[in-house]
């Protein structure tokens, strides 16, 4: 039967609250809660040089920090490898071109460009944390205003970055194709969505797809020590673009809303 | 409960009757006076039916002995039970207090989980600080050539024979009459969980409300262990998951809010 023990279907997500522009001294930030796991991410836009390869595009750079109270096992050094394995995973999923519009944050190819600083924190740790780590990172970006910048040219050739004076006056970033990762946990013979952590202590092999929001997969990765036949796994890329579909949906809505409140809306931030 | 605060104290515990603090808060420390010691100190005559209470008073858990009378050791709630026509009996005194953690005590009925075998005992978890042992004999019917079918991961209601600080825990499945009465190992399906102890005392006091209207709802099997642990079994999975969910929520809802869930599970 489609039962799980807090009574949700296979398929189902656990309640989740999503909160932007907590963080006053970022570009963009996000909060997302997700049953027990709570992750904070920060964007800070800085100017930087393109890398060589991609003169003409700027460049996002992640770092995973997993906060020692999130969960004992992060005690002293305990969550560095969880944090570079996060990381990885992020660069992995936002390596494919179509996913954030690069060439927008290029200001002089092969002089500047904004680079896109991605903070991510694990405050709390209560399973299924790369599904709630790329939530958050899309509605930072989301979240995250760019300022506009115009380039001077002096009389000697010599370039000159002009800020502009208006705060409000900023680009935002297209957020449609950047991606969410859904993990599917295989448990026994049947695969679920959004492990609690006894569902995940309970799974051998789990599947993390990263899916946009027309439904197109642009990475996988199996993790875990058990194996998965070939036909689970198509049963769960399925399953994973479903899910995602409906995920980024959901996401898109409540981003939409809480931008239209404007500044009137009514901050929970920590305290609430 | 604003009645039931004491005044706040000086450095010293304050001495007080044990019998004025029945249903108070008491803490760690307080010493509680025996009606014994009033007479022996002169301070008070007492008159009649207030004597001292003959036989054995019990101590219970949360309190020991010291010399001006009864010393607590637990924070909660003091409670009593009156002394018995009997001789024997001499009432009884103890700390109703809450907690999460179990720790082994002898006769204590407990629900473990099988971990492994070890020679001629099985190794199980009963959530205290070391695991308890459980002969392979001590089951109903139990001989050198007939041993029991327990595996690994399967789900045992015993006693303690033994339980004390020194020493592992011993448990089995056999009372001392040699009869299984009840215990053994829980059958298939069902649904173990862990509740705090306060709310497994509160559901095995006689004519517990909380299970008389669950079992107008559903027909369910039930196995409370005083190590927090309960394992319930129901006709579907739904139902069972259900029956879970409330037993976990009992311990934070009022009454009237447990009402109002089942009023609307029952009408569904």
């Amino acid at each position: 039967e489609d039962l799980r023990v807090d009574g949700r279907g296979c398929e189902d997500y656990r309640c989740a609250e999503v909160e932007t522009d907590i963080v006053s001294n970022t570009s963009g930030s996000a909060r997302v809660k997700l049953g027990y796991t709570d992750i904070l991410v920060g964007v800070k836009a800085e100017m930087g040089t393109p890398k060589l390869e991609k003169p003409d595009e700027g460049y996002l750079e992640f770092f995973v920090d997993c906060s020692a109270n999130a969960t004992p096992e992060f005690e002293g050094r305990g969550g560095e490898e969880l944090g570079t394995d996060i990381a990885n995973t992020l660069y992995r999923v936002f390596s494919s071109e179509s996913s954030v519009d690069l060439k927008s944050l290029c200001i002089n190819p092969r002089e500047h460009c904004w680079v896109l600083y991605v903070d991510v924190l694990l405050l709390e740790c209560g399973g299924n944390l790369f599904d709630a780590v790329s939530i958050a990172v899309k509605a930072a970006l989301f979240n995250t205003r760019i300022p506009k910048v115009r380039v001077l040219e002096d009389e000697e050739g010599s370039k000159e970055i002009e800020l502009s004076d208006d705060p409000y006056d900023c680009i935002r970033l297209n957020v449609d194709d950047v991606p969410c990762i859904v993990t599917l946990s295989k448990i026994g013979y049947r695969h679920v969505v959004d492990a609690t952590p006894q569902e995940e202590a309970c799974t051998l092999a789990s599947l993390l797809i990263s899916v946009t929001s027309k439904g197109t997969l642009t990475s996988m990765k199996k993790v875990g020590k058990g194996s998965l036949d070939p036909e689970s796994i198509f049963e769960m890329m399925e399953t994973g673009k479903r899910v995602g579909k409906a995920l980024h949906v959901a996401l898109q809505k409540i981003l939409d809303e809480e931008e239209s409140l404007g500044t009137s809306r009514q901050k929970v931030g920590f305290l609430g | 409960m604003r009645g039931a605060v004491r005044p706040l104290r000086g450095g010293a515990a304050m001495a007080a009757v044990a019998e004025d603090c029945v249903g108070q808060v008491v803490l760690p420390g307080d010493v509680l006076l025996l009606p014994a010691h009033l007479d022996e100190e002169g301070e008070r005559l007492r008159l009649g039916d207030g004597a001292a209470p003959r036989g054995r008073l019990l101590c219970g858990p949360g309190l020991r002995r010291c010399a001006g009378g009864l010393l607590v050791i637990k924070c909660g709630l003091l409670r009593q039970r009156q002394a018995s026509g009997g001789a024997a009996a001499g009432g009884a005194y103890w700390v109703d207090s809450q907690q999460k953690r179990y720790v082994p005590v002898k006769g204590d009925h407990v629900i473990g989980i099988v971990t492994g075998k070890a020679g001629d005992v099985f190794k199980v978890d009963v959530g205290g600080s070391e695991q308890a042992s459980l002969p392979y004999l001590a089951f109903e019917g139990a001989t050198k050539r007939n041993r029991p079918n327990v595996q690994v991961g399967d789900l045992i209601y015993g006693q303690f024979l033994v339980a004390n600080k020194d020493v592992e825990p011993e448990m089995v499945c056999i009372d001392s009459n040699g009869r299984s009465s009840g215990m053994g190992i829980i059958g298939q399906d069902g649904f173990l969980f862990k509740v705090s102890l306060g709310l497994i005392r509160k559901l095995l006091a006689p004519k517990c409300e909380i299970i008389q209207e669950l079992s107008q709802l559903y027909p369910f099997e039930l196995v409370l262990g005083m190590n927090g642990r309960i394992w319930v079994k129901a006709k579907t999975v739904q139902q069972t998951l259900i029956i879970v969910n409330i037993l976990e929520a009992c311990e934070y809802m009022t009454a009237e809010q447990r009402k109002q869930a089942l009023a609307k599970l029952s009408g569904n």
